[in-house]
């Protein structure tokens, strides 16, 4: 499997210049495939745009019943699906909704509840034992990853032998800053008092109003005589010197092009690259999409645009007024270390004016991206050089791995549960008496 | 700006030879390292981060040797690849404590395969990364160029950190990711570190850290294609909810979008634009076969 480069390899020359030398004839074969390929992709893209004016002028009227994304590809696909080529045919399937913007579902409790955290107990590596009894687990953890201003910052810690809380015989605790060369400055002591189900400490941000980044919270605890075990917990901590901008709680919408465009009020005090997301629910608080901006932000900036794909609003059906929530963002600093200045979130949600689901366009995602990369996948085709997708795995329908499989993907999401199901931390596990799942 | 230690960089050399005896083959799999230095922010002169290597960044690093692993893309835009040439590329972005892939690549016909130099390896590795791997899907994935990226490990994190954060739309077809530290790992810290290092990065990959690094679910349109194994090692299946490869269990590796405890790659809800490839059940490996499984799989 050697990686050298080749050398022969003559690069696609495109557009003007790959018509002469087509009309040349000087590549004989290779020419007319790429010829072949040029008017395949414009015939595809002709196609195309003839079927979604052809979907238009249907008034963009709602499907019989909603559909998910999945099957929304399948009949977008189902006209030329025979014809198309694998590579090009999995990549329109993957792309009918534009960058950015995805289904969202109450199981994505990381976009339904972001900024939370996972720590689970942890058994203490000395005290493995066949006796489930004899483990001692430990949790240290608080209630968000992300911390800026003047937030609050709980801290818990929890330490079980079997289902039993361990009483500690001593405990120390502390917080200390960490930069892109690891600690900085002092470690600030930290006291945890015990409550009902463990330990609680309150860390005060005003502490760390100098910092930026990291904050590393630790806890040696002695759970036995003379017996010591240290965890530690990392936070992410924006000060209020660092905000770099503020929501107004001013948020408008309007139908755009057959897209619910939401525009978000802000104040930019720090110019940049931005990434703002929020969520997207219907009139019965359903999770319907998430979206986001990614981009350029000035100080003359005093709104964010986040358009919610229309075709995604048919797919699921979703019926107005909207809502919008969990609105949240920062400026991202590429190359820099901490990455990131974060904005306070914005809370509540905000409901959007009662727009009909057929005001929305039914239109698959198309722009000149993804017109370049169909016809670079064309190319490849046209080449001989095509690189299938791997095979989309399924429970109970498994190909061998390397095999050639062209089992048509339907470009299926996974399907989404309707609730994630019981976690099972920790759990020992063989082969032997595992099955897989088919959620 | 330290005087380079030649002397000591040649003990250093010996010395990680005889480490890296000791440990055995495992640790030789591409994943081991050090705090090795990075030229992000740093160019012109001495190397970011820790630099346990005592790299550089400037214009005679070539001349003494001593350049750090990520020299030439990020100080010199020099990645390997031709920008907007037609050309076709397959980048291979490897995993936690790496400063590059550094193992076997694709041989795919008519692409050129290219090792990803991003240093993994410091407190900053994700970040540092993702910047330098922001370099290479510029010069790479652009314009005329069309793209495959296969990683591993730590590496999926990079990539969808770059991913969540971009709003250039790249030329990738899709990528291909084995055993992906994307959900994080309840090993991180000292652990996670014993096993794959020691380096600083293999503390910030803890579940909570990695999953809220990024928006996992804007992959800015490209899909992700993943495989995991479930040859964990002794102490992992203590540690780690469900099937595991002895580093990242598989709610990370099948891009679950909460932690649980599974035994199918095909666990669901993933992460949108995310998909278990070829198998639900996963493969027998650990954390180290897992590495070139995706490119074998492909047969190149």
């Amino acid at each position: 499997m050697a990686g050298a480069p080749d050398d022969e390899e003559e690069p696609v020359e495109r557009g003007a210049s790959r018509v002469r030398r087509f009309a040349r004839g000087s590549l004989g074969a290779l020419g007319l495939f790429s010829g072949v390929a040029l008017l395949v992709t414009f015939g595809l893209i002709a196609w195309g745009l003839a079927w979604l004016a052809e979907r238009g002028s249907h008034g963009g009227a709602p499907p019989p019943e909603a559909v998910g994304p999945a099957q929304a590809v399948a009949i977008a696909s189902l006209a030329d699906a025979d014809t198309l080529p694998p590579s090009v045919r999995r990549y329109l399937e993957n792309t009918v909704y534009p960058p950015n913007v995805g289904r969202l579902t109450a199981a994505q409790q990381d976009l339904v509840h972001p900024n939370q955290r996972f720590e689970d107990y942890r058994p203490i590596p000395e005290t493995f034992s066949q006796n489930a009894d004899e483990i001692v687990t430990v949790r240290l953890t608080c209630d968000h990853y992300y911390y800026e201003g003047d937030d609050p910052i709980e801290v818990s810690l929890e330490v079980l032998r079997g289902n039993t809380p361990v009483e500690l015989l001593s405990l120390d605790a502390g917080a200390t800053r960490e930069g892109r060369a690891g600690i900085e400055g002092n470690r600030t002591p930290l006291r945890f008092t015990p409550g009902q189900d463990g330990w609680f400490a309150s860390l005060d941000p005003a502490r760390f109003a100098d910092h930026h980044g990291p904050i590393l919270v630790d806890a040696r605890i002695e759970y036995a005589p003379g017996t010591f075990h240290e965890e530690t917990l990392r936070i992410f901590f924006t000060p209020a010197g660092r905000i770099p901008a503020r929501f107004t709680g001013e948020v408008d919408d309007a139908l755009a092009n057959g897209h619910l465009l939401v525009r978000i009020g802000i104040e930019v005090d720090q110019p940049g690259q931005y990434r703002i997301d929020a969520n997207l629910y219907d009139r019965d608080d359903r999770p319907i999409a998430f979206g986001a901006y990614k981009g350029e932000l000035s100080r003359s900036d005093r709104t964010v645009p986040i358009e919610f794909f229309g075709r995604l609003l048919q797919d699921t059906g979703a019926r107005a007024p909207f809502r919008i929530g969990e609105i949240r963002g920062y400026r991202f600093l590429d190359g820099a270390y901490p990455d990131r200045e974060r904005m306070a979130g914005l809370p509540g949600r905000y409901v959007t004016r009662d727009h009909p689901l057929d005001a929305f366009s039914a239109d698959e995602f198309m722009d000149a991206h993804k017109a370049n990369m169909i016809e670079l996948l064309m190319e490849d085709v046209a080449r001989g050089i095509a690189i299938e997708a791997p095979p989309i795995a399924r429970p109970g329908a498994e190909p061998a791995p390397g095999s050639a499989d062209a089992a048509a993907p339907d470009g299926t999401q996974p399907t989404p549960a309707a609730s994630p199901d019981a976690t099972t931390p920790n759990a020992p596990s063989t082969r032997a008496n595992a099955s897989p799942e088919t959620t | 700006m330290p005087e380079r230690p030649r002397n000591r960089a040649l003990l250093g050399a010996l010395l990680l030879t005889l480490s890296l005896t000791l440990l055995g083959a495992p640790a030789l799999a591409g994943v081991g390292g050090d705090d090795a230095g990075t030229c992000v922010n740093a160019c012109g002169g001495y190397g970011g981060g820790n630099n346990g290597n005592g790299c550089y960044c400037d214009a005679s690093c070539s001349t003494y040797g001593d350049c750090c692993a990520d020299y030439q893309p990020v100080c010199n835009g020099n990645t390997g690849c031709n920008p907007n040439s037609g050309s076709r590329y397959i980048l291979h972005l490897g995993g936690m404590c790496s400063q590059g892939w550094n193992d076997a690549m694709a041989n795919a016909s008519g692409y050129t395969s290219i090792d990803v130099k991003a240093v993994q390896t410091n407190h900053s590795g994700l970040a540092d990364a993702s910047h330098t791997m922001g370099v290479y899907l510029d010069q790479c994935c652009t314009g005329s160029n069309l793209c495959y990226v296969i990683n591993y490990s730590g590496g999926d994190a990079v990539m969808g950190h770059r991913l969540a954060n971009t709003n250039t739309n790249y030329n990738i077809n899709w990528v291909g990711t084995s055993a992906g530290a994307g959900g994080g790992s309840a090993l991180s810290g000292n652990l996670l570190a014993d096993v794959f290092g020691p380096c600083d990065y293999a503390g910030h990959l803890g579940r909570s850290e990695v999953r809220n690094a990024y928006n996992h679910n804007d992959t800015n349109g490209e899909t992700i294609y993943r495989i995991g194994g479930y040859d964990g090692w002794w102490y992992s299946s203590w540690l780690l909810p469900g099937e595991d490869d002895g580093a990242v269990a598989y709610h990370s590796a099948g891009a679950v979008n909460y932690v649980t405890g599974t035994s199918s790659m095909c666990k669901s809800p993933k992460w949108s634009n995310h998909y278990a490839a070829w198998t639900c059940t996963g493969y027998n490996e650990d954390h180290y076969e897992m590495k070139d499984r995706f490119i074998q799989n492909l047969g190149w």
